[in-house]
């Protein structure tokens, strides 16, 4: 809908008569033909892995349009034994609990020390407790989206506590009108568990717990997905040592979920193809012509 | 609050309904209960965006750097004086607190077309190069890429139109959005918002006239 209004003011901006047009439709009805489009030079999506496959087939299938693509993800925070844990706790809420943990960067998989994994989950524990709920100002986390992401999460926490991991907060609807979900973290993650592999899209936290920091760069990289990162720790060369080896198009230190418009955002692996923002993002929407011409050389 | 939202398509600087007449109902997520009743595209109504995207594209290229700039610009104040406005309209049709919407969603969305804006009239408009053959001389230019669409997610979606928009420094845009409650076998596609955004590229690449 404000894509809508958008409209008018671009309208009441001035912009020329079909620079900028909105169409208002499904993704099959609208987004596939648009992807198939003979007469369209490029397509920017943003969205799912699933449906960002299907953008790249109709490509090949129509005139191989350039395409971009900013997907999904599964992103890892490191939390290292020497972080600051109050920094690095609000790191992890705003990571997973922004927009009611509807972002495609949310930082899903929280790798956190052994040594302080069950003080560093009492602290988020306490702090997911403050999450105001409502649309009003001055709330923090809203329904989500619709019934279907609703459903969708429902069952996420449903495989969670069926798979053996232990719900320590939430876990349920909240209320009985609206989409909304109870701020929910769950301890006792591994990596196999469908709610440490695949993209919630609510507002569930995981708590994995690693030993040594080469394990944990490991399985935070053992995924197909490399949108965003995070590590937590107060030693800069250990802080950029995993910021190297991360395999993520963001790595976000001692923080999470800042963003500028200046800085480059998209995904490695199957996380997506060219940035969106940046200086980056302008290449993406250009061509390079060459030209070339003799010249008479005077001696 | 949301009658004065014209809830059709935009094409051609014309807000018109589908080619089949079809609409949907958009729902309040935080009621369950319907507040809207909007167009809903198919692919006529893409390929009319498409056409109008590439009648633009040509005449969009001739615009100057400054002038795209000015728009740009115009179109970031337009947005900061309905900032209110626009967060109660994404509370209501999205989930999101008013203030989230405002402070987070439509804050970004201005300082990101502030910035793109910046770049209308000061991106490189190529490289002189030099080659083996002295005899020879050759530079390039860096073009707009054509008609752009961009498809626009229901998370962010005032955010991520601007994201794409942006962008039109270069290229017209035929952009697509999406709602919600459409069944769909394409899952992200099939919640809330979802537009498509038709456009001609509005990248500040060299005018032609300059050449």
């Amino acid at each position: 809908m404000t894509a809508l209004l958008l409209a008018q003011l671009i309208k009441e901006a001035g912009f020329p008569a079909g620079v900028v047009n909105v169409v208002c439709g499904s993704g099959p009805d609208c987004g596939k033909p648009l992807a198939l489009h003979p007469d369209v030079d490029k397509v920017a999506f943003t969205g799912s892995s699933a449906v960002g496959r299907k953008i790249v087939k109709y490509s090949g299938e129509s005139n191989l349009k350039k395409c971009t693509l900013e997907l999904g993800g599964k992103s890892p925070l490191i939390i290292c034994d020497d972080a600051d844990l109050k920094l690095a706790a609000g790191a992890a809420f705003i990571g997973l609990f922004l927009n009611h943990g509807q972002c495609c960067c949310a930082s899903s998989r929280i790798f956190v020390d052994s040594k302080i994994y069950d003080k560093f989950a009492a602290m988020m524990v306490e702090k997911a407790k403050g999450i105001t709920m409502g649309t009003e100002e001055g709330k923090f986390q809203g329904p989500q989206v619709d019934v279907i992401q609703f459903n969708k999460i429902l069952e996420y926490i449903s495989s969670g506590k069926e798979e053996g991991a232990k719900c320590i907060l939430g876990g349920n609807r909240a209320g009985d009108k609206g989409y909304y979900i109870e701020p929910t973290i769950f301890t006792n993650v591994t990596d196999d568990m469908k709610i440490a592999k695949e993209e919630i899209f609510g507002p569930v936290m995981q708590l994995l717990k690693f030993d040594t920091i080469q394990e944990a760069i490991d399985r935070a990289n053992s995924t197909s997905y490399g949108l965003a990162s995070g590590v937590c720790s107060q030693d800069i060369a250990k802080a950029m040592g995993i910021a190297k080896r991360l395999q993520a198009g963001t790595v976000w230190v001692n923080s999470y979920n800042d963003f500028d418009a200046a800085l480059p955002f998209g995904g490695y692996k199957e996380s997506g193809w060219g940035r969106d923002k940046s200086e980056y993002a302008l290449e993406n929407y250009m061509e390079v012509k060459t030209v070339q011409f003799p010249i008479i050389n005077y001696h | 609050m949301l009658n004065k939202i014209i809830k059709k398509h935009f094409i051609n600087n014309e807000f018109v309904d589908s080619v089949s007449k079809q609409t949907f109902q958009t729902i309040n997520p935080a009621t369950e209960e319907v507040i809207a009743s909007v167009q809903r595209g198919d692919e006529k109504d893409i390929d009319l965006a498409v056409k109008a995207a590439r009648g633009a594209f040509t005449k969009w290229c001739d615009v100057s750097g400054p002038d795209r700039r000015d728009l740009l610009l115009k179109l970031a104040d337009s947005l900061a004086q309905n900032q209110q406005y626009l967060a109660e309209i994404e509370s209501l049709d999205n989930g999101k607190p008013t203030s989230i919407a405002r402070d987070i969603d439509i804050m970004m969305a201005i300082k990101h077309l502030k910035y793109f804006a910046g770049w209308a009239d000061k991106l490189p408009a190529g490289k002189t190069i030099n080659v083996e053959n002295t005899s020879t001389m050759a530079f390039t230019l860096h073009e707009p890429i054509g008609v752009v669409g961009g498809i626009i997610p229901w998370n962010f979606p005032i955010l991520m139109f601007i994201w794409k928009i942006g962008k039109w420094e270069l290229n017209p845009i035929p952009n697509m959005f999406g709602f919600s409650n459409l069944p769909s076998h394409l899952s992200r596609f099939s919640s809330k918002l979802l537009s498509s955004l038709v456009a001609a590229p509005v990248l500040s690449n060299p005018p032609r006239r300059r050449l």
